[in-house]
């Protein structure tokens, strides 16, 4: 067995295959260069080799969030899989916490994982980001209106897209060159809504990996610009796609979507991000980034007596004298909010529900 | 004649009978709260004046805040309450007090003066109307029928808590602080603004600051004056506290790039037109301007334009120059080119594509921030 390492050139067209058998992509036909299945270059792997060929792998992305302006380093895993013949033999743990070190090493304060199995939840990534989630169908929409449209975005709408995207309080930060890598991964549609012409919403479309690829069922992957707009357009994309059935899911800290949920009578059921979990990697380090986030929650002297740490799997949250130490799982619910959050009473209660959940947004084009 | 320097405390009763005489704030202002609101921290720090015979006879407050453009934070400066005493006008007291304060707040750092009024002392400092915003007017009639599922109630200073942070979400905004009404200008206690919380059943979903008229024949009507939160319960509870005040009219003014509020109000019929921010605006620093808005031209431009695209500023001239493309303007030109207003100058070539993908940058209204 190698030790986990980045794939070397010659070991791509292996690293497809593996990819293919694990996830049902279409298997490389023999002669055929390796496919590029979500258009991500070869440093961001990491594997573990046994005979001669890579049998487990991850992909590490990293980037920024920006939440309400506090800009937080953040990890992203995904592509996570191992050969059928070498499982159960501790592979995907050992690549698991390799990379776990060196994203923590790199100074990431959370760490995004695409999934949701008990390999993840063994280092403490847990399901969390409270989101509103409903079922839409295309008879079930009484709010089409004529003066707006749907179409799917052209590369030539990515400024337009980008320019939405950078409105919103709460999400990835992106350069321009994001986009066409974004574009060229293909693992979801973007549809721009236009009213009257004129720019107004977009949003993703993903497929959702339990129902066969051609199931007419999409998800809300991301979405950007306004709410009312893109409920309103929603006929509009279902006529524009053909689907029966779309799956919204937003964030709950988007005050507007639910009230217009309610005002058109759409039933929403809480949950949390879908098909993710989130690891808490460095709660001191992403306090003191979203220092501007608690300053709007927080009076300078709350501020001042609130003290975060963490050391050994264990996280401390102090206030006036009180403290509360949670392991890392935990924490991670009391942070980004989760249906296993632990109650704290108190002083120190009172200040963290005034600053937890951290928002944090849908995955969406940065899907690792 | 002294100055221009800072106020000192023991001459803010003469300060606040200057303020009072040129405004005729008496009968609207309670002259005592008003007087003591002028010795709190923010105003000692950026009242600027020239003394003659002992007294202030010209005054400017300045006050330095954050704002934040899609997470972006840069320095802008507020002028407000210019005034000069009748008979010590036309002696360039006024013109003396405004370029020392314009110095001192590019030292200070700010990137951007915002001026609460538009006369030519300003014009010929650069100081121009600016900004894309959209303009609409409602009636009592015209609004439609009230939400049932929202409430609304008149704001008090402690109700901040709940509402700071549906301001930080917004995503262009004056930075607040928690603590920001124990700090912010004078304004606020003695002009009272009409601050509603408008919740639904689990919380607050938006606040909507209005602001009554000057003039007592126009009672029946308001200006928004600030706002944060959900767009449609704002429009929702319109009627509510229209309802409530016995107001008949109410005039938005907002920024084009709040895509919520213009299609939620053009598909209720308003009727909306092109605007400029309130007062005028003036381009202090602009090479440490879009250096603070590196991340927001990041997001827009290719890295070979961003690399080789620069800004300058020497005095009042400007200049910005992509490879051997390169734009010399004044700074009024500058203002209504990075903001958005009328005489923005055309730019063709790649420059031109390249200043049509960053400008305008949105901006803030003061709102709460006011001067």
């Amino acid at each position: 067995m190698s030790e986990p390492r980045v794939p070397r050139p010659d070991e791509l067209d292996d690293l497809s295959d593996l990819a293919a058998i694990s996830f049902g992509f279409e298997p490389r036909r023999p002669g055929e260069r390796r496919r590029r299945h979500s258009g991500h270059g070869r440093s961001e792997s990491r594997i573990i080799a046994m005979d001669g060929k890579p049998v487990s792998h991850i992909r590490i992305v990293y980037s920024h969030l920006s939440i309400e302006g506090a800009k937080v380093k953040v990890a992203s895993f995904g592509g996570v899989c191992t050969h059928p013949d070498y499982r159960e033999r501790g592979i995907a743990s050992r690549l698991l916490d390799h990379c776990l070190n060196e994203v923590t090493g790199a100074g990431t304060k959370l760490l995004i994982i695409s999934g949701m199995r008990g390999l993840y939840r063994r280092i403490d990534a847990v399901p969390v980001g409270p989101v509103w989630t409903a079922s839409l169908r295309a008879d079930s929409l009484a709010c089409d209106t004529v003066e707006l449209t749907a179409r799917p975005a052209e590369a030539s709408d990515w400024p337009v897209l980008a320019a939405l995207h950078q409105a919103e309080p709460v999400r990835f930060l992106r350069s321009a060159r994001f986009y066409a890598g974004a574009a060229a991964g293909g693992h979801s549609r973007a549809h721009l809504i236009e009213h009257d012409g004129a720019p107004i919403a977009y949003l993703c479309l993903s497929r959702i990996w339990d129902l066969p690829h051609d199931a007419p069922v999409r998800r809300f992957r991301e979405y950007a610009g306004s709410r009312a707009a893109l409920l309103a357009a929603l006929p509009a994309v279902f006529r524009a796609t053909g689907l029966s059935e779309i799956q919204v899911e937003f964030p709950m800290y988007d005050r507007e979507f639910p009230y217009l949920a309610s005002r058109y009578g759409i039933p929403l059921e809480a949950d949390t991000i879908y098909s993710h979990t989130i690891r808490l990697l460095d709660l001191p380090g992403l306090m003191r980034a979203l220092r501007p986030y608690l300053q709007a929650r927080l009076s300078p002297s709350d501020l001042r007596g609130l003290g975060f740490q963490q050391a050994d799997g264990v996280c401390r949250f102090s206030f006036a004298g009180e403290h509360a130490e949670l392991n890392l799982s935990q924490a991670g619910f009391l942070v980004l909010g989760g249906q296993d959050k632990p109650e704290i009473g108190g002083a120190l209660g009172r200040v963290t529900s005034a600053i937890f959940p951290i928002p944090v947004p849908l995955p969406g084009l940065n899907y690792a | 004649m002294e100055g221009p320097r800072l106020v000192r405390r023991n001459e803010v009763p003469e300060l606040s009978n200057l303020l009072c005489e040129v405004f005729g704030f008496d009968g609207i202002y309670d002259k005592a709260e008003f007087t003591k609101g002028l010795l709190r921290p923010v105003q000692l720090r950026g009242g600027m004046i020239v003394v003659e015979d002992g007294r202030p006879v010209s005054y400017i407050l300045n006050v330095v805040d954050e704002v934040s453009v899609y997470g972006c934070r840069f320095k802008v400066a507020s002028i407000g309450g210019v005034c000069t005493d009748k008979a010590y006008r036309n002696c360039g007291y006024a013109g003396q007090v405004l370029a020392e304060t314009l110095r001192s707040t590019t030292a200070a750092g700010a990137r951007v003066m915002i001026v609460s009024g538009n006369r030519s002392l300003y014009e010929r400092n650069h100081c121009v109307p600016a900004g894309d915003l959209l303009a609409a007017s409602t009636s009592r009639e015209q609004m439609p029928s009230p939400d049932p599922s929202l409430t609304v109630r008149r704001f008090s200073v402690k109700d901040w808590g709940e509402l700071s942070p549906l301001s930080a979400a917004e995503p262009v905004r004056f930075v607040r602080p928690y603590d920001f009404f124990a700090k912010c200008c004078c304004w606020w206690d003695v002009s009272r603004p009409e601050v509603w919380v408008l919740s639904g059943a689990d919380g607050p979903l938006a606040y909507l600051s209005l602001l009554p008229p000057w003039r007592r024949e126009e009672r029946g009507s308001r200006s928004v004056g600030d706002y944060g939160g959900s767009r449609s319960a704002i429009l929702g509870a319109l009627p509510l506290i229209c309802e409530a005040t016995e107001v008949d009219t109410v005039s938005f003014r907002f920024p084009r790039q709040d895509r919520e509020l213009s299609y939620l109000m053009s598909s209720q019929g308003f009727a909306l037109k092109p605007s400029t921010l309130s007062g005028t605006h003036r381009v202090l620093n602009l090479p440490g301007l879009m250096h603070d808005l590196r991340p927001y031209l990041a997001a827009r431009l290719s890295g070979s334009q961003l690399r080789r695209l620069s800004f300058d500023q020497s005095g009042e001239s400007c200049a910005i120059t992509l490879g051997s493309e390169r734009l010399d303007m004044d700074l009024s030109a500058a203002v209504v080119l990075v903001f958005g207003g009328k005489g923005a100058p055309r730019v063709g070539g790649e420059l031109g594509e390249v200043l049509r993908a960053v400008f305008p940058v949105p901006f803030p209204m003061p709102g709460f921030n006011y001067v």
